[in-house]
């Protein structure tokens, strides 16, 4: 009898990298999935709340047991700090 | 004195439309041009080209971008160039603008550019097709935009690239992926022309500021670096203008091959 694959961390990291890149609906290639303690971490950044919770959803549905802490934030548009002088 | 308005990296789609626009009601008090340093999309689509080209449009002052590789991603970036044009929006791929502004000739060349990483631990000119293709990507770009650069006759010269010519502005990202985040030969072709000012984006994770082994600055505005919807850098004409690095030893972009 053929056992079960076994689910080797660094393959399914691996995939879910790709899936944030080339899932036509997230498309981000700068997204840091970090897993402890049986949880799942999400760091960086991105234009819209819609796109961080998007990606949030895309990898809680990837890990239907554990827990996603969804720490991406939406990247500032303030108005810009005085200019750089470059002499 | 021209101040040289920049960003990269804003990813538009309609979701984005309008994030950008509360900071670029000022824009035309605060600078004279705005560079936008590629990856203006997600997917590269005819319609997120068309939220960029409503989102950076009808500005009171020139904009001038170069495509990234997302932009690419459609296989549309010709229609999205043209979308972008309609807009009002100079696209760079390997050419050069000047533009006048009180009395400053200030000229950008640009290119989207490529990878292939950085002095010593770089794709070399070698061994399968595959990746001869890929380091001979990057050859081009860089000698197309060594060759806008030299073309302008400009009292400030801005070099305009989504990939990074120095690895300075990657502290942060990963080592392991520095060649898809730029290369050196785009920093050689900077550096062989009086070049006061290199802009560029695609390193989302990387730093603000960095300087070519030729002496010119560096700025990498992706958006999620600089973390404003633009910043403003102010370059003077009056400064002496830097010398221009040769090849040195070994091949220069001169001698690269152009076979297609
Ligand atoms: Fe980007
Ligand atoms: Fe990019």
């Amino acid at each position: 009898m053929v056992s079960e694959p076994k689910v080797v961390d660094e393959y399914s990291d691996a995939e879910v990298h790709r899936i944030l890149t080339e899932d036509g609906t997230i498309c981000e290639q700068g997204i840091e999935v970090i897993r402890r303690d049986g949880a799942v971490l999400l760091r960086g950044q991105v234009e819209t709340v819609h796109r961080r919770d998007a990606i949030g959803d895309r990898v809680a549905a990837m890990f239907p047991d554990k827990h996603v802490h969804n720490d991406i934030v939406v990247t500032a548009v303030a108005d810009p700090s005085e200019p750089e002088v470059i002499t | 004195m021209i101040r040289v308005a920049a960003v990269g990296d804003v990813h538009m789609d309609v979701d984005v439309l309008g994030r950008y626009r509360p900071s670029l009601e000022q824009l035309g008090e605060r600078a004279d041009v705005l560079l936008l340093a590629g990856d203006l999309t997600r997917h590269g689509t005819v319609n997120e080209a068309e939220c960029v080209s409503r989102e950076f449009g009808d500005l009171p002052v020139p904009v001038v971008a170069v495509l990234g590789n997302h932009d690419y991603h459609s296989d549309q970036q010709h229609e999205v160039t043209k979308v972008l044009a309609a807009g009002g929006i100079t696209v760079l791929e390997g050419e050069g603008i000047t533009i006048s502004c009180r009395d400053v000739k200030f000229g950008v060349a640009g290119i989207k550019g490529f990878g292939g990483g950085f002095a010593g631990r770089c794709a070399s000119m070698f061994g399968e097709q595959e990746i001869k293709d890929f380091v001979r990507t990057t050859e081009r770009a860089a000698t197309r935009l060594q060759a806008a650069l030299l073309s302008l006759d400009a009292d400030v010269l801005v070099a305009l690239t989504h990939y990074a010519p120095v690895p300075d502005t990657l502290l942060g990202e990963p080592l392991e992926i520095y060649p898809f985040l730029g290369s050196y030969l785009l920093g050689q072709a900077i550096d062989s022309a009086p070049t006061a000012l290199a802009v560029h984006g695609h390193a989302h994770a990387g730093v603000e500021r960095g300087v070519t082994p030729g002496g010119v600055r560096v700025r990498n505005v992706a958006h999620p670096v600089i973390r404003q919807a633009y910043s403003v850098y102010q370059l003077d004409a009056a400064s002496p203008a830097r010398t221009p690095v040769s090849q040195g030893a070994g091949r220069g972009i001169d001698s690269l091959s152009h076979d297609v």
